[in-house]
């Protein structure tokens, strides 16, 4: 039986070669905008991460400060309780580190005279909420210039990925209901094109299940080549832009997780089969009910 | 399988459609297995709406059909393709499928009753085909076959399955005269090997030649449940109510003779 399913859906999308492609083509623009959404919002969650798991607080220092005063500041701040760990670094070791980040773009480093750069102890805290407390703190301190609460550019990423991911929920839920009507009519074409033989099924004594099947077959085809499509698409295209956004915004700590584009292929061939079969299913059972 | 219950028996039959169409008013008969009955009638007489009874595509108003001594009222709707599956059906419109050849039209119904081995339904194919005359035929479209031909691909297909039941509604409606016969002895033929047959025709011509058991109804009533000739099998179980005001029949051959259009 399974071979009499399998071959009369394939029969059917070959002889509705033209709506077959549109439901494809629908269904893999719909998994395009969803895989996009899945990246870009990994991406800004690794970000995220990144970045809270990184200095939280540096406190820039007066050109001229001493040792002793630095020394004092930095042991002040170890002795708080949400202080994990405090770096001091010079203002050649500032120099050195921006030279190592841009060291693809000789002509932004040419254009450095001297060292402008401050001193600075970089905070790490323990929980990234108290950055704000220890900067506001530090702020008064008199051996420091500037402060920079990196929880700002936290809250900001954070602001941004929520942002993302409402917006990009909202297009793909949107583009998901009109691709679920594509694939229902889809499947009312395919339903009609063989009217006939569905009738005569029907008078011999076929169960619901056996003039289902085939159509649900032929809608979860459609959505599984739809998505493969994308996961080619996305699987290619993935490492080049990755490479290419690591190069343009190198201050930017583009995290990568290893297992996405896994776990990227398993939802949109998750989604493609369940858009296809879906929409067949409920077009067919609609038709049967009647 | 032993029963003292008939195959088939409608029991006060009415059926009434929506709009207050009185389709059928107090059908009874019964049918043994192993009989031939003409179901006959004019248009509108409610034939169809007994096969459809039958085939439990409609319920009856009032009153019960049982077959094989199951009500086919109390039938949940999930139960009603095995149910169909017990019985052949044959439409005037032959209803077969432009795109699969002769063998694959009759193989079809095999592989709805869930027979795939291809071994299985090659052989029960080819005997059907044999049985009905079209050896050598299995591998040409419906299209490129003549209408009785196209009738007797759908007959079987309805005999393939071994059905207990073979209903035909207008078997003969789309065939001239000669075909018309034809087909009729194939359903003669296949009621000599056990079938169980209920014919739904007006060919009244035809009916009279074959000489078998008629149940005439006429607005829905059943008015005449008689035995005919010599291949009759029980005496008639109902009253003759005498015909209705129409001429009476005559033999094929006699009206022939006289010159008469058949």
């Amino acid at each position: 039986m399974v071979r009499f399913v399998c071959l009369c859906a394939l029969q059917s999308l070959r002889r509705n070669a033209v709506m077959s492609g549109v439901a494809i083509g629908t269904t893999a623009m719909l998994l395009m905008v969803l895989s996009t959404v899945v990246v870009l919002v990994d991406g800004m969650d690794a970000a995220t991460a990144a970045v809270q798991a990184r200095v939280n607080v540096v406190a820039y220092l007066k050109d001229g400060t001493s040792d002793e005063a630095r020394l004092a500041l930095q042991r002040e701040l170890l002795a708080r309780p949400e202080v994990a760990a405090v770096t001091s670094v010079t203002k050649d070791m500032a120099l050195a580190r921006l030279r190592q980040q841009f060291a693809g773009h000789p002509e932004l480093l040419g254009a450095i005279e001297g060292n402008p750069l401050p001193a600075s102890l970089d905070v790490t805290l323990k929980d990234p909420r108290a950055a704000r407390t220890v900067g506001a703190e530090l702020q008064s301190s008199p051996s420091v210039s500037d402060v920079d609460v990196k929880q700002e550019a936290v809250d900001r990423l954070i602001a941004a990925s929520h942002y993302v991911r409402l917006c990009g929920l909202a297009v793909v839920a949107g583009l998901g209901v009109a691709v679920v009507f594509v694939m229902i009519n889809v499947a009312r074409v395919a339903i009609y094109a063989r009217r006939q033989e569905i009738e005569v099924m029907r008078l011999v004594g076929a169960s619901g299940w056996f003039v289902r099947w085939p159509f649900v077959l032929e809608g979860m085809l459609c959505g599984l080549v739809a998505a493969l499509l994308v996961a080619a698409s996305v699987a290619s295209g993935y490492h080049s832009v990755l490479g290419g956004l690591r190069g343009s915004l190198a201050f930017l700590p583009i995290a990568v997780d290893p297992h996405l584009l896994q776990k990227l292929l398993v939802m949109v061939v998750s989604f493609g089969l369940g858009i296809g079969g879906g929409g067949s299913l409920i077009a067919v059972h609609r038709f049967w009910e009647r | 399988m032993v029963t003292s219950e008939p195959l088939v028996r409608f029991q006060g039959v009415d059926k009434q459609y929506s709009g207050g169409i009185q389709a059928l008013s107090g059908v009874s008969f019964t049918m043994e297995a192993g009989d031939f009955a003409f179901l006959v009638g004019p248009s509108g007489s409610g034939k169809s709406t007994v096969l459809k009874l039958l085939l439990r595509d409609e319920q009856p108003t009032s009153g019960h059909v049982y077959l094989a001594g199951a009500s086919l009222s109390r039938l949940q709707r999930g139960a009603v393709p095995a149910f169909r599956r017990r019985m052949g059906v044959v439409f005037q419109d032959f209803k077969l499928l432009p795109r699969r050849t002769v063998a694959e039209n009759v193989a079809f119904a095999l592989h709805v009753h869930g027979t795939h081995r291809r071994g299985v339904v090659r052989d029960r194919v080819m005997a059907v085909l044999r049985l009905v005359g079209l050896s050598g035929k299995e591998g040409r479209l419906p299209d490129t076959l003549s209408g009785g031909e196209q009738q007797r691909v759908s007959i079987a297909r309805a005999l393939v399955t071994g059905p207990e039941l073979l209903l035909a509604d207008e078997p003969t409606g789309n065939l001239d005269p000669d075909t018309a016969l034809g087909i009729m002895e194939v359903f003669v033929r296949i009621n000599e090997y056990g079938m169980t047959v209920l014919v739904a025709t007006h060919n009244r011509e035809l009916v009279d030649m074959c000489r078998k058991r008629v149940l005439q109804l006429a607005q829905g009533r059943l008015v005449r449940d008689e035995s005919l000739g010599s291949y009759d099998r029980r005496p008639a179980t109902l009253p003759d109510h005498g015909p209705l005001s129409l001429p009476s029949p005559q033999p094929v051959a006699a009206i022939a003779l006289e010159g008469q259009p058949v």
